[in-house]
């Protein structure tokens, strides 16, 4: 489905494609009736097509319209014309959380975590506002929000997350597609739906990339990530940056904890943290760690237990033993019998 | 001796069928080839559409070479695979943007040994008297490799977002390995290659049961049905073979083969095998 610059859809004049992703195809137009920009967003028809997640999609995208915030793209509508069914958003001028982390590299401009607090603080503000409407996100990453020349940060994609991923890549060099697992929660990597605390642990890894420059988690390919994210725990922030004060850290640390439980338990307990955190009990924070990593090295050890693996040359040895034992046994009865 | 039927359908959504099978020998082969049949389901991956002609393209090269090749059937199918993925990775490079890749699922029948060879997560199953659902071939998918590594459960991955993410397909690099197993056949034993259309919505046991209950072609219309009626997105191909009655003439050419008790007893100069 291709649209030409300045058709009409309805009280939409489309101006131009803003861009063709694995998931949609999306382009800025104007909205004659109310005579704004507005995004639209064409989901491929596949998507769509099954009739559990369409309706999973309508659901949500009827949760999404209920979501006015400051810090969250509003969603008008689900508009259908002729057959075409778009969602229809608020244009926002401005660059996204990934481009103005590429930008700042670029600049090597050295990071302020103060910015860090503030784009996290306004991150966690419309998540907050969405959970107490219960929406969770579930697929927060710095893709999906937009920072304006204001600073302002905005939060997009809300709700329809559950339609992605149900088109089918490949590892292939050619296909650039697959999206990277870094804010994946290990509740999410293990089969979970995710609830919450999900977004806590995405908007935590979000703050920790921020502040190192780099993800806790790295590896050649998605399995070595999504592996880390559910067996090893983040080395600490001051690992990489020495700069940033105890208690941030340890703020964004409790994020980033492996077991939900163990993490902020809702976005309003990591706003509270977060605007308080030179006044936040580092020892409390540390102890609470200290737990999770007894617990979490004992857990270490049982996978490492049961993960021995069944090779060929591990049961050729055993066949081997065991033969063995077995030409003992005959050799023992048959010197038995010629003693006799 | 062999009944088999083949559907590959486009499924209520997509507006083209990325999906090809195909069966040999074909009728211009000339019979005592010893190479049997072979069964072949693809599922093309392309970036702008191009995957049906990826599908079609390795079905065709491997049935060809396959038959062609004067070699074992196992190391035929095995390089006619190879030469498969070779030739949909010189179309893809040619076509200007046309990036193009797809799936295999390939078993041939020689007599009384089966060889089942795949790429990706298209699948092959044996259900043995009527009941015992086996799979036989080997996913190359993320979900696969998270199920092995024991951070994913099999039942979780079903329904992972992650699922449709495949780690090896044919076109993608000039050098590829394809999963390779070699069975043994018995009477009775049916088959079934399928794309994730199908096994993704439709259960191992609902398969078993559908494939052994009434004549293939019947049986691939059904579970094609039983897939949509689920709220498919995908194509849907499916091949079911059931192997009435061993063809002795076929595996009497094959190679004698040298169990693994027979290779330990003679070592030890047959010690223990008889009292």
């Amino acid at each position: 489905m291709q649209f030409e610059d300045g058709q009409k859809l309805g009280r939409y004049t489309i101006a131009h494609p803003l861009g063709h992703g694995g998931m949609s195809n999306v382009y800025l137009a104007h909205d004659d009736q109310e005579d704004r920009s507005v995004v639209l967003k064409f989901p491929h028809e596949e998507l769509l097509g099954d009739i559990a997640s369409y309706e999973r999609f309508t659901r949500e995208v009827k949760i999404g319209k209920l979501l006015t915030h400051d810090n969250i793209q509003n969603l008008y509508e689900l508009a259908r014309v002729n057959n075409n069914e778009f969602l229809v958003l608020e244009y926002i001028d401005g660059i996204t959380l990934r481009e103005y982390l590429r930008q700042r590299e670029k600049g090597r401009s050295p990071s302020d975590y103060r910015e860090a607090v503030d784009f996290g603080l306004q991150i966690a503000k419309a998540l907050s506002y969405a959970h107490e409407n219960h929406v969770a996100h579930r697929d927060l990453k710095p893709e999906n929000v937009i920072i304006t020349p204001e600073n302002k940060a905005k939060v997009m994609d809300f709700g329809i997350a559950s339609i992605q991923g149900a088109r089918r890549v490949t590892w292939g060099p050619m296909t650039a597609q697959v999206g990277t697992p870094d804010y994946m929660s290990p509740e999410q990597i293990q089969g979970g739906r995710g609830d919450s605390r999900t977004d806590v642990y995405a908007l935590g890894m979000i703050m920790y990339e921020f502040i190192a420059h780099q993800m806790p988690y790295d590896g050649d390919n998605a399995l070595a990530v999504m592996n880390q994210h559910v067996t090893m725990k983040a080395p600490p922030l001051h690992f990489f940056r020495e700069d940033v004060p105890a208690p941030l850290e340890e703020i964004i640390m409790k994020a980033i904890r492996r077991n939900p439980q163990d993490r902020w338990q809702s976005m309003k307990e990591m706003i509270s943290a977060l605007e308080n955190w030179d006044s936040v009990d580092v020892a409390a924070l540390r102890t609470s760690r200290e737990e999770e990593r007894g617990e979490s090295s004992a857990a270490g050890k049982l996978a490492h237990k049961a993960n021995i693996p069944i090779t060929t040359g591990n049961l050729l040895v055993f066949i081997g033993i065991i033969l063995m034992f077995l030409l003992l046994v005959i050799a023992v009865q048959l010197l038995g019998h010629k003693a006799h | 001796m062999i009944d088999h039927g083949g559907i590959s359908d486009q499924g209520p959504v997509r507006k083209r069928n990325e999906d090809y099978i195909g069966y040999g020998p074909a009728p211009d082969i000339e019979p005592g080839h010893h190479k049997g049949r072979l069964f072949i389901v693809c599922d093309g991956v392309g970036g702008s559409g191009a995957g049906d002609v990826a599908s079609k393209a390795a079905v065709e090269t491997v049935l060809k070479e396959y038959y062609a090749l004067k070699k074992k059937p196992d190391k035929a199918l095995l390089e006619a695979i190879a030469a498969a993925n070779l030739h949909v990775f010189d179309i893809s490079m040619k076509a200007d943007r046309m990036r193009m890749e797809t799936t295999i699922a390939a078993l041939a029948i020689v007599g009384h040994k089966a060889f089942i060879a795949n790429i990706g997560d298209t699948r092959a199953y044996r259900i043995r008297k009527k009941t015992q659902i086996e799979l036989l071939s080997t996913d190359h998918s993320e979900v696969a490799e998270m199920v092995k590594m024991r951070i994913l459960s099999p039942d979780n991955a079903r329904h992972h977002p992650r699922r449709h993410i495949i780690t090896r397909s044919m076109g993608s690099f000039p050098m590829i390995s394809a999963a390779m197993r070699t069975e043994t056949v018995e009477a009775e034993d049916t088959y079934v290659l399928c794309t994730d259309g199908l096994w993704e919505p439709v259960g191992d046991d609902e398969i078993a049961q559908v494939a052994t209950s009434m004549p293939p072609e019947e049986a691939c219309r059904t579970l094609i049905d039983l897939a949509i009626s689920r709220g498919t997105n995908d194509n849907v191909s499916v091949q079911v073979i059931t192997v009435n009655e061993i063809d002795k003439e076929t595996a009497l050419h094959l190679p004698v083969d040298v169990s693994w008790w027979s290779k330990v007893s003679g070592v030890f100069g047959g010690v223990g095998v008889k009292k």
